[in-house]
């Protein structure tokens, strides 16, 4: 890369090359979004679990 | 050797396998941080200008990890699915299930990055040639996957229904990777023969740092939700009581 205004352009590809890099950025964070997201949904339906368990047995 | 098997045999434990997997996939995030911004540095800057596709060729900086990763973790949930077939082993199930949603996710990130480069190169953001083809298959595979995987009521129905399917769609990998050499095909053919590879060293020490980035988030992500899923089928056993605080 030459200069700043090369690598911001990315020549006549910028149109290309930055929402390429920035599909592929947004899809890694949502991923990790949705991974604190399951984990969060596990964790209550495991406590339900755990709930109704302790309720039968009382 | 018994220490060795010892070891496989505690990392199935699913207690063990959750405790393990906390500071395991802390390690990997971070290396994968330091990967991927050392690559993009690398594929976005320092790497030189292709003499015929200009920067545009700077795309398989994100394309080709990604592409190289749908097959990677389609591979890994296959051999998941064995195991959870024959040994019956939660654990396989697990880590098939947390794989599906990331080896998805990469795939879709493939295609449409490909797409991109697709469009200055060829004149066209899509054409029905077999790379192509049998990648969107893949993509539909995994979409397969996720959903027979929870459409049960009972997770184990669900588990080995999708597990099936994982080994039968495996059958997709290879001609995905072949597809370039026995079909003639719009797609550039293979840039890597086994060791060694065509392009330029100063081109491809990033997209090896990025592959290597793309693993290691791959494997953090996967530790994470293999967390989740493993808790998920045994909420009936105590040690899930311990962990969950209930």
């Amino acid at each position: 890369m030459t200069s700043f205004h090369e690598f911001l352009t990315m020549g006549r590809f910028g149109v290309f090359v930055w929402p390429a890099f920035g599909m592929g950025l947004f899809t890694m964070l949502f991923n990790i979004y949705l991974a604190h997201l399951r984990e969060k949904s596990v964790l209550r339906d495991v406590r339900e679990v755990h709930q109704a368990s302790r309720e039968n047995q009382s | 050797m018994t220490a060795i098997r010892l070891f496989f045999h505690r990392l199935a434990s699913p207690p063990h396998f959750y405790e393990l997997s906390k500071p395991w996939g802390r390690a990997f995030a971070w290396i994968a941080l330091v990967l991927i911004l050392v690559g993009l540095y690398g594929g976005l800057w320092l790497a030189p200008r292709d003499f015929q596709q200009g920067n545009g060729y700077r795309i398989m900086y994100v394309h080709v990890p990604s592409a190289w990763m749908s097959l990677f973790v389609f591979m890994v949930m296959a051999a998941s699915a064995f195991v959870g077939l024959v040994w019956r082993m939660r654990l396989a199930y697990a880590v098939a299930a947390a794989s599906a949603p990331l080896g998805a996710a990469f795939t879709a990130v493939a295609l449409v990055t490909g797409s991109l480069w697709g469009k200055p190169m060829w004149g066209t953001y899509w054409v029905w040639d077999a790379r192509l083809t049998s990648e969107l298959i893949l993509f539909f595979l995994y979409l397969g996957f996720i959903t027979l995987n929870r459409s049960f009521e009972d997770q184990q129905t669900g588990d080995r229904a999708a597990a099936i399917l994982a080994l039968v769609g495996a059958i997709d990998v290879p001609i995905v990777h072949y597809s370039v050499d026995w079909w003639q095909t719009l797609h550039q053919g293979s840039s890597f023969k086994g060791l060694t590879s065509e392009i330029a060293p100063s081109m491809l020490w990033p997209l090896l740092v990025m592959m290597a980035g793309f693993m290691f988030y791959y494997g953090w992500l996967v530790l994470w939700r293999a967390r989740s899923e493993i808790l998920l089928r045994e909420a009936d056993r105590e040690w899930t009581r311990k962990v969950v605080g209930s």
